[in-house]
């Protein structure tokens, strides 16, 4: 009797994996797994843009061109880890286009420069205003004129707590 | 060099980036079921609030000095937990996520770590909105230890090396990282009652009182690096799904809802990380504070033929563990399930006679995972969970999902 070498038949079959076909091992460092495979999750979560209408039936000639995916996120979001949303009461901005209830981007990472629609904490509250700086002094201003003008002074209790990137607004 | 990069008071600080008016204002979060103060403001400290202090001790002082009171909203903590880790990774890839408010970072090459770490401060604090404290040293533990100076700065940044014999001889022996309450008390009857003596003691003399562990930390506290940094996560060995009850449970259905819920959250964990649990225990507990009670506990463990992430198969399991353990009378105040032995799914050995699992079983399973996650767990859910849950937790103060709920998102002044 022959001992050790190859044991023909022995082993699970070629091709029975719970896969249906053959598979390969890939190489990741381990330090790169968890990004690597939810990257994976999120491009399958993400649905494909297609370049023209799809045409049920038959193979589309477009598929050649299918162009990656559109994804609103990175649209209107440049930084996620500085980006909230909150949203608009009221129509003190209505001239900028914020209505009651819409839905605001803020991204704090962003500078509040001059002319630049902001979020500030004002005497401990939330609210949206165009920020202005003219001859040394700050400003909100709203955008509706039954609304006054707030000229920020040094002993308010004001911080500025983001910069509004977009409005979301429902039809 | 590494950096601690520390969340101050991060509980309050997250109440706090949703509610301005809080700010220079005392304000503690409550454990689950509010039981005791988790994290308090500083203002809250001053006012003599212990750390873990019972909830009902403190009511009335709290209803004094007007400090603000919320039950914790682990929702928001963990989302702006994902925030400022992923603010701080931009500055340091090489980095250990320690706990929901610390991370490691190594900034070994760096030109002046302490001038990189008040840039990360500040990015941080403006990015999210959340106050840290970056610790600089040359070991994890020394990073530590300056982490602590740290909070004490105005600039939150501080930077302690091994030869600072005047700053390690004001560091009580108690506030080195990896001495516990125990091993103080024994350093300290043998005069090693602060970092320095500590650092300058004898290493036999370490290592009998505290064996390697202990040494390795004396060892850090001279500057030689002995704790790696860990990337990754290890593995959990175990992963375990608790809560104490609103209210005292009786009833063996409400408490089968319970566990049945104890099981799907545990499941969940262990699917995430694409771990397997080879066995399963389930314990119930009454109140052991209510000595005017009868107190009864109990646990039962059951090992799986074969290791699985099957969710009805958990769950029925913990029933049936549940039942067998279950004892009329009794006010139970907590119930909880245990997963143990996790192993990496792929690692597992067969049964000689079965397949893994049933197919169709795996199919509905993921399936009904997908759903919940996509649409929520209110959308799709085992019958065994109940639909009332009038036994889940009491969070009678908790602020909105500022962060992680359309519904919930701040609403601005008018």
């Amino acid at each position: 009797m022959t001992r050790g070498g190859k044991r023909e038949g022995a082993g699970r079959p070629k091709g029975s994996n719970h896969y249906g076909e053959k598979t390969r091992p890939v190489r990741i460092p381990v330090s790169q797994v968890d990004r690597i495979l939810r990257f994976v999750k999120e491009k399958e979560n993400q649905l494909p843009l297609y370049a023209c209408g799809v045409s049920a039936g038959f193979p589309s000639p477009a598929d050649d061109y299918l162009e990656g995916v559109l994804d609103l996120n990175t649209h209107l979001i440049r930084e996620p880890s500085a980006t909230f949303f909150v949203r608009a009461n009221g129509e003190s901005m209505i001239g900028a286009g914020i209505h009651d209830g819409d839905l605001l981007v803020v991204d704090r990472s962003a500078q509040a420069k001059d002319g630049k629609v902001v979020i500030v904490a004002l005497n401990g509250e939330l609210t949206v205003k165009r920020f202005r700086k003219d001859k040394g002094q700050s400003w909100l201003m709203p955008e509706n004129s039954k609304f006054q003008p707030i000229l920020l002074k040094e002993e308010d209790d004001t911080h500025l707590w983001g910069v509004v990137t977009s409005v979301i607004h429902s039809l | 060099m590494i950096a601690l990069a520390d969340c101050n008071n991060f509980y309050v600080s997250c109440e706090r980036v949703f509610r301005p008016a809080l700010r220079n204002r005392p304000v503690i979060v409550l454990s689950n079921n509010d039981g005791c103060a988790v994290a308090r403001s500083n203002e809250a400290k001053a006012l003599g609030i212990p750390m873990g202090a019972p909830y009902h001790q403190i009511k009335k002082l709290c209803e004094w000095n007007g400090v603000t009171v919320f039950s914790s909203n682990y929702e928001l903590y963990g989302d702006m937990s994902r925030r400022v880790t992923s603010v701080l990774a931009r500055f340091a890839p090489d980095m250990e996520v320690y706990s929901i408010d610390e991370s490691f970072l190594n900034l070994s090459g760096v030109k002046s770590p302490l001038l990189l770490s008040q840039r990360i401060r500040k990015t941080v604090g403006r990015w999210t909105g959340i106050p840290i404290s970056i610790g600089l040293g040359n070991t994890k533990t020394l990073a530590k230890l300056a982490n602590r100076l740290a909070k004490k700065k105005k600039t939150g940044c501080f930077e302690v090396s091994a030869g600072q014999d005047e700053v390690l001889s004001g560091i009580p022996v108690e506030d080195i990282w990896g001495v516990g309450p125990r091993l103080s008390i024994r350093l300290q009857r043998v005069g090693l009652t602060n970092a320095l003596r500590f650092a300058r003691a004898p290493s036999s003399m370490i290592r009998s009182i505290g064996g390697v562990t202990l040494e390795r930390t004396q060892r850090e506290l001279s500057g030689i690096p002995c704790l790696e940094m860990e990337q990754v996560p290890q593995p959990r060995k175990n992963t375990c799904s608790s809560r104490s009850f609103g209210r005292p449970v009786e009833s063996l259905s409400e408490l089968e809802e319970a566990v049945a819920n104890y099981a799907v959250k545990a499941t969940r964990k262990i699917r995430s990380e694409g771990s397997l649990a080879s066995a399963l225990q389930v314990f119930i507990k009454t109140n052991r504070f209510r000595e005017d009670q009868e107190q009864y506990s109990n646990a039962r463990t059951l090992a799986f033929d074969e290791p699985t992430d099957d969710l009805i198969r958990v769950v029925k399991n913990a029933k049936s563990l549940l039942r067998s353990i279950y004892r009329k009378g009794y006010a139970y105040k907590k119930a909880g399930v245990l997963l143990i032995d996790l192993i990496p799914k792929g690692a597992q050995q067969g049964l000689l006679f079965e397949e893994h699992g049933n197919p169709r079983r795996k199919e509905f399973v993921d399936a009904l995972e997908e759903v919940a996650s996509q649409y929520g767990q209110a959308c799709a859910f085992l019958g065994a969970q109940g639909v009332k849950q009038k036994w889940s937790m009491r969070r009678e103060m908790r602020t909105p999902r500022y962060t992680t709920s359309w519904d919930e998102i701040p609403v601005l002044k008018r």
